[in-house]
């Protein structure tokens, strides 16, 4: 009886082939992420790694992926080693791998010079040949043999130098040009996760545990990509940002910080320009959408949730919030302008932009309240009942409290949607590009008693100012510098203060869950 | 067959038969098995109960007085309309959209199905504990006091506060009453600030009773309230029932037949398809019922 | 009707009834036995009687803990519950004769009886067997109307033994005797009379089991004082 069907309890003897799938897997995954940050433009494709490119390293690595991997599956296809494959690899497998090297072919066909329909056919074949080394022979062959045959491709292709720094390729179809320094990564990577993969799984021994490893470094080493990007994207910004930012920081002297760039204007008289006036309207802004949207939007929900009976007005109600929640930010800045602005004094005001971003805040706020609402356990409200309580007690007094974390949920996600939104504050809000330090609106020492109705007026609502998202847009499409030494250096520092506003907002808002969510004892 | 005979068979003592055309023998349900006269004032008479759940007939024109200051057990197999009835005993059905009441209870001589009855007011007096322990997501003195402070008897608002007119003493008095009642007091007289949900599961069906203790009711309804608890834990809750009957009038719906023997003073036997087939005193329903489905039944036969 | 459920409960308590009957069979026959012996004094069979008894009273532990079994681990209730009682009761009853039918054995082999003329107490041991024999028939049968009957003969019962006890005081009286006979005499004398009690006693255990078997039909202690 052949070895590779024996099932044992506790594995042994194995632990040699575990160990170098292991570190092939592991290899796998360096040169992977090796070429995501080559991608990224962090290293260059022709640093020196050990005396070679980096790009030439990295084709010498995956041919050696390449080969170990077909080794892999040779030896457990020879049944040197005990593995417990299954027939096939199956059509998922032979599918994507079909698709690989059908756009590989295409692509190499194309570089080669192979063109129109000699091209296609030729691509269709290998794609099939693919399809077919996948499918038919054992699982072990059929997923190791097509990646580890690719790895050997692109590593030859890349250790030689095929393709590398200072390779291009004109695309004169699409009037664009690849270069060596997308080429390499790109073939890094998918070579790397290929072999990954097939490494993965011969770890497992195939069958339901090899591809249950195999899933899990896919898995990984997406995620791992997803990860990267985002956190190449707040590095970037804030390694950008930082020097505008500090710019004039200074600790001790009268006050006990001085920190220009947020405490100044950008007028002429302000020795290093700042964002406060921007700064300051972006929080208003926020916070006059947030005083509007919540109430209304939690009251709604409290309404369709509770109250109302659940037929064809509340579907109606919930298809017309998902309409206002997928509209595009720009028409809501044009009903902004169109509606509010007249009311308001038929010019730019701070509260027209607070009314327009609640505006845009509302259907997040009614979607997620009405969720947190629903989620709350019935047995909560007959006990309540039971207890001779009234309805509107109940939901006030147990259903709301024990909502509360999923409304948070909505308005932290809200508010970082809207703290960056340009077209509605550039229709509605946006006042002069570099305002003086003077320019920001005071609403708080802003309130006026007068004698006419409403009684109580505030000026400083109804002034056009500035905020975060419009300064930028202004500085620059505008292009002034004004008094600004460094125009981007400031763009950059006015990035990052918009960046850590948001995260300043998320971070109140996640305190504020998480206090509740602690109360609840959820 | 003639008429007398007729009549002399049906003088005959204990289970009647009557044969259907398809031959099962189908028994007949007698009126005097449910007729039961219980000693002491009847808290709540129940006449020609039907309830309807849009086409289910839950329950057939059920009638009983039920005894005050004692334990009264409803029993029988799942789907029988036991809860049912518990539930229309303080109008919870009423929260059922589908659902159809016929028939009057009266609550100390007072029919509550009639026009203007005040909810609120019929709660207080009738508590409810249910199945699976829920406690509010509160601590656990907010948990006692919510009831009374929603009715306006305690005032703990801020306002209250400021103005020195709180009743904070008079809340701490009604927690330890009603936990001491509940026989919880010694197990969280110390951390009556934490949340309720913190508790075990014994321990938060009595902070249950102990929240319903705590509007000050006059009957206790209990849906299967140790169906979801372990033995020792369910112990105590019959311990506490016993004790409760001293004071109030309390309906237990089990699905243990054990318990309703051990726990009630008269139990009440529904049968499916929403029938009150037999109440009697609990000795003589579980040493010798009068009808063969109910002997059937308690002897574990069916059901 | 659903199919019946606790198959094994059902089946536990149709053995008891089996049981309890066979053992009720066992004892009347020792009686049957014990009662011939004593008639014809013959020894053969009244040691037979003395040490079966033993056997009788095996089967009475068992039996005894089979009902406390089926409580402990069933909770029967009801018509269930007044059968396991009933059982229970009746074993010790039934028990109880057993011994008493070593007594008679032990009667029969004692040394020469005198024949004490006028004193038959054969025709009380038939009565008293037919009462046993019905009170058995009506526990395993149900029959509550025999159980009245059974209780209504021991008045016959308790008749019969008065009229013999009573013959005997006056054979004695009318009777003359030397001093050798004197001890015969008492020998006889008591023997007989313990006789007639032992008898009254087994009919009083008939009517117990008659008894106890109309509590488990009817629920109707009437006839147990």
């Amino acid at each position: 009886m052949s070895r590779a069907t024996e099932s044992v309890l506790v594995r042994e003897g194995r632990s040699g082939y575990e160990a170098v799938t292991a570190s092939a897997v592991g290899l796998s995954g360096l040169a992977f992420a090796v070429g995501l940050v080559a991608l990224l433009d962090i290293v260059a494709i022709d640093a020196p790694v050990a005396g070679v490119g980096l790009s030439a390293a990295l084709g010498a690595t995956l041919l050696v992926l390449g080969l170990a991997v077909v080794g892999f599956g040779a030896a457990s296809r020879l049944d040197y080693v005990g593995t417990a494959p299954q027939p096939s690899a199956g059509v998922v497998a032979a599918g994507a791998f079909t698709i690989v090297w059908f756009t590989a072919a295409v692509l190499v066909a194309g570089a080669v010079g192979i063109t129109g329909v000699v091209g296609l056919v030729v691509a269709l074949a290998v794609g099939g040949v693919a399809f077919a080394v996948t499918a038919f022979p054992r699982e072990d062959v059929g997923s190791t043999l097509p990646a580890g045959a690719m790895a050997v491709l692109g590593g030859l292709a890349l250790a030689t130098g095929l393709v590398g720094p200072g390779w291009e390729w004109e695309l004169v179809a699409y009037n664009a040009t690849l270069f060596g320094d997308t080429a390499v990564p790109v073939v890094a990577m998918t070579a790397s996760l290929l072999t990954g993969w097939a490494a993965a799984k011969s770890y497992g021994g195939f069958g339901a545990r090899g591809r249950n490893v195999g899933a899990y470094v896919l898995i990984y080493l997406v995620v791992l990509s997803i990860l990267a990007v985002l956190v190449g994207l707040l590095a970037f910004v804030t390694i950008r940002g930082l020097p505008g930012l500090f710019n004039g920081f200074a600790v001790g002297g009268e006050g006990l910080v001085r920190w220009p760039f947020l405490t100044n204007g950008a007028g002429l008289l302000a020795d290093t320009a700042g964002v406060f006036p921007a700064l300051v309207g972006t929080i208003w802004l926020v916070v006059g959408a947030v005083v509007f949207a919540v109430p209304t939007g939690v009251g709604a929900a409290v309404f369709l949730s509770e109250y109302a009976e659940q037929g064809r007005f509340t579907q109606v109600v919930e298809v017309a919030t998902n309409g206002l929640w997928s509209t595009p930010s720009i028409v809501f800045g044009l009903f902004g302008a169109a509606f509010l602005i007249p009311r308001f004094g038929n010019q730019k005001s701070l509260i027209a932009g607070m009314l327009t971003l609640g505006f845009m805040l509302l259907p997040l706020v009614l979607i997620t309240s009405r969720e947190a609402i629903l989620a709350v356990p019935d047995e909560y409200r007959d006990a309540s009942a039971a207890l001779g309580v009234s309805k509107w007690e109940t939901v006030r007094s147990v259903v709301l409290p024990a909502a509360i974390p999923g409304i948070t949920t909505g308005v932290i996600l809200g508010v970082g949607r809207i703290a960056g939104e340009t077209a509605p504050i550039l229709l509605t809000t946006g006042g002069g590009v570099l305002p003086t330090k003077t320019a920001a609106a005071s609403v708080l020492g802003g309130f006026q008693l007068s004698a006419s109705p409403p009684f109580v007026t505030n000026p400083e609502l109804l002034q056009a100012t500035s905020a975060l998202p419009y300064q930028l847009y202004a500085l620059i499409t505008a292009g002034l510098s004004g008094n600004i030494e460094d125009p981007q250096q400031f763009a950059w520092g006015l990035a990052l203060t918009l960046l850590l506003v948001v995260l300043a907002f998320y971070a109140v808002g996640i305190a504020t869950r998480y206090y509740f969510r602690r109360k609840l004892h959820q | 067959m003639s008429q007398t005979d007729a009549t002399d068979a049906a003088d005959g003592m204990g289970e009647q038969t009557v044969s259907t055309t398809a031959g099962e023998t189908v028994e007949e349900t007698r009126p005097e098995w449910t007729d039961y006269d219980a000693a002491g004032e009847a808290k709540l008479a129940v006449e020609d109960l039907d309830v309807h759940y849009g086409d289910d007939h839950a329950l057939k024109g059920v009638s009983m007085d039920i005894p005050e200051e004692s334990v009264t057990a409803l029993i029988g197999p799942s789907g029988c309309g036991k809860s049912t009835f518990l539930r229309c005993l303080n109008r919870m059905n009423d929260r059922i959209r589908s659902a159809r009441i016929d028939g009057t209870v009266e609550l100390d001589d007072e029919d509550i199905y009639r026009d203007n009855v005040d909810l609120v007011e019929l709660r207080k007096r009738v508590g409810m504990v249910f199945q699976s322990p829920n406690p509010f997501p509160k601590s656990i003195r907010d948990n006692i006091s919510y009831g009374p402070r929603k009715h306006g008897e305690l005032n703990t608002g801020l306002v209250a506060r400021l103005l020195g007119r709180d009743d904070s003493e008079a809340e701490e008095e009604l927690v330890a009453t009603a936990l001491q009642k509940a026989a919880l007091w010694d197990e969280v007289k110390d951390r009556l600030d934490d949340n309720a949900l913190g508790l075990s599961g014994g321990q938060q069906q009595r902070l249950c009773i102990a929240r319903c203790l705590a509007v000050d009711p006059e009957v206790i309804l209990m849906d299967e309230p140790a169906s979801a608890l372990d033995p020792i834990a369910t112990s105590k809750i019959e311990d506490l029932i016993e004790e409760l009957a001293k004071e109030y009038t309390v309906v237990v719906v089990t699905h243990s037949m054990q318990q309703a023997a051990r726990i009630s003073d008269q139990t009440a036997v529904f049968l499916t398809g929403g029938e009150l087939v037999e109440y009697d005193d609990t000795e003589k329903i579980f040493e010798n019922p009068e009808s063969q489905r109910v002997e059937d039944y308690i002897s574990g036969k069916f059901g | 009707m659903i199919p019946v459920a606790r198959e094994d409960y059902r089946a536990s308590l149709e053995q008891l009834r089996a049981d309890v009957e066979s053992m009720a069979e066992t004892v009347l026959t020792q009686l049957r036995q014990a009662l011939s012996a004593l008639a014809d004094g013959d020894e053969t069979v009244a040691r037979a009687v003395i040490e079966g008894d033993d056997a009788v009273n095996d089967r009475y532990l068992d039996l005894e803990g089979d009902c406390v079994d089926l409580l402990a681990l069933q909770q029967p209730v009801a018509s269930d519950l007044r059968f396991v009682v009933a059982s229970f009761k009746i074993i010790t009853d039934l028990e109880r004769v057993g011994d008493l039918t070593t007594n008679f054995a032990r009667y029969a082999t004692a040394e020469d009886p005198g024949a004490l003329s006028g004193v038959d107490v054969r025709e009380i041991g038939e009565v008293v067997r037919e009462q046993l024999r019905a009170a058995v028939d009506a526990y395993v049968a149900g029959d509550a109307e025999a159980c009245r009957a059974i209780a209504g003969r021991d008045d016959e019962v308790d008749a019969l033994c008065q009229r013999a006890s009573e013959a005997v005081v006056r054979e004695l009286i009318a009777g003359e005797a030397d001093a050798w006979d004197v001890e015969r005499l008492l020998d006889d004398v008591s023997r007989v009379l313990l006789t007639v009690r032992d008898l009254e006693r087994v009919g009083d255990h008939a009517v117990n089991v008659a008894a106890r078997t109309l509590y488990m039909v009817e629920d109707d202690p009437g006839l147990v004082y």
